[in-house]
């Protein structure tokens, strides 16, 4: 280890010194605020936190577990606040300006007082929390999820599923929607609810079109409606394969990537 | 590489251009970058002439912009980004990696812009879908 890191990892360790558990090799960009009131902050090895240009902050209240696994990347301008238990698994990195909090900090509406109704949030190993998501209390995000851009997470999101929205909602599987095809998919929930006939948007999850559902004259109106609304043409081929949800967006994936950049 | 004439804003909060060790950095020329805005790179990020943006953006070639790593390791697969001569972006827009958007393109306050957005066209949302076009 050279001079600099270790001299970096020293100033690290400084800034994090309210922390109650800190494992080797932590990094930091800036100087994050560590708030540590009689709770617990538990972070693992190789952490990395930016607070450059706008600052972090951890903070774990009276009797609150905030546990942080090894080799946990966080960006700048992150919110993490544990009033009863916040854990984020090993492995997973969360992009600029997450807020991500067990409590709404207020108890019943009109009351001004700040009271703290928790609901522990679990995050899991490997996952990808992009820029600018909220993780509000009661949250469950299963191993190796995804969360895209500027979504807000509400409830349970399944492990290995990517998932995005006002209200994420499951969209397909992580790593198989791109940057590039991340517009055409979240529409695509309300395009197989008018196509399909169904009562509600589908979350594009593992679960398995029903086979009454899925047959040749619909599949025609859904190609038709998924190119009409997002120009991306899907081939009845590799429609006729398709037999979860998860599979839709995977082809609308495949579609994008094989196409290249349309306008 | 910056242009000349350009001005970057940082009074409330500063603006951050961060490179890695393979990463460019192309800024024409009187291009406007408004305070707490980060522009980082681990491959490339092109922005065009006379480009507009404004605070708190996040433009990035990775998931995670800045350095985390004493050796400038990117923390994940850098895609490259391009902004067109002449956009706007506004304030607390998120541009994702792989993201191109045209000359001349408007991109609304608080959206997410992932993919392709056209030369002249108004875009916003999250994700950006173009609201109205050249």
């Amino acid at each position: 280890m050279s001079t600099r890191a270790r001299w970096s990892a020293a100033i690290a360790r400084h800034w994090l010194r309210g922390c109650t558990q800190l494992g080797s090799n932590p990094r930091l960009a800036g100087k994050p605020t560590i708030h540590v009131d009689h709770g617990q902050l538990h972070i693992g090895r190789r952490f990395f936190l930016a607070s450059r240009p706008v600052a972090s902050h951890l903070v774990a209240g009276p009797g609150a577990l905030l546990r942080i696994g090894d080799d946990v990347s966080i960006g700048c301008g992150a919110a993490i606040a544990a009033y009863e238990r916040v854990q984020i698994g090993d492995g997973t990195s969360i992009g600029p300006y997450a807020i991500i909090m067990d409590t709404n900090f207020h108890g019943s509406a009109g009351s001004q007082s700040v009271q703290h109704d928790c609901q522990p949030v679990i995050i899991g190993k490997d996952c990808r929390i992009g820029s600018r998501v909220t993780i509000v209390r009661g949250s469950v995000i299963g191993d190796g999820a995804e969360v895209l851009a500027g979504s807000v997470v509400t409830s349970a999101i399944p492990p290995g599923a990517c998932a995005a929205g006002g209200r994420a909602r499951v969209i397909g599987r992580a790593g198989e929607v791109t940057s590039r095809s991340y517009s055409a998919v979240t529409l695509l929930p309300d395009i197989l609810m008018a196509s399909l006939g169904l009562e509600s948007p589908p979350e594009l999850d593992e679960r398995a079109i029903p086979a009454g559902l899925w047959i040749n004259s619909r599949i025609q109106v859904l190609i038709d409606a998924i190119v009409e609304r997002t120009s991306v043409g899907l081939r009845p081929d590799e429609m006729n394969r398709v037999e979860k949800f998860a599979d839709i967006a995977a082809a609308v994936q495949r579609a994008t990537i094989s196409a290249g950049h349309r306008k | 590489m910056l242009g000349s004439r350009v001005r970057l804003n940082s009074t409330w909060a500063p603006v951050e251009l961060v490179s890695g060790p393979d990463g460019v950095i192309d800024i024409g020329d009187g291009v406007f970058v408004n305070y707490g805005s980060m522009v980082s790179a681990h491959e490339r990020v092109k922005i065009g002439s006379q480009v507009m943006i404004g605070n708190y953006c996040i433009i990035a070639d990775t998931e995670i912009p800045g350095i985390g790593d004493p050796s400038g390791r990117p923390p994940t697969t850098p895609c490259p980004v391009e902004i067109g001569n002449g956009a706007w972006l506004a304030a607390r827009v998120t541009v994702l990696p792989g993201s191109r958007i045209g000359a001349g393109a408007i991109i609304a306050a608080g959206s997410v812009v992932s993919g392709e957005i056209p030369a002249g066209s108004v875009a916003g949302g999250i994700p950006a879908r173009i609201l109205r076009r050249e």
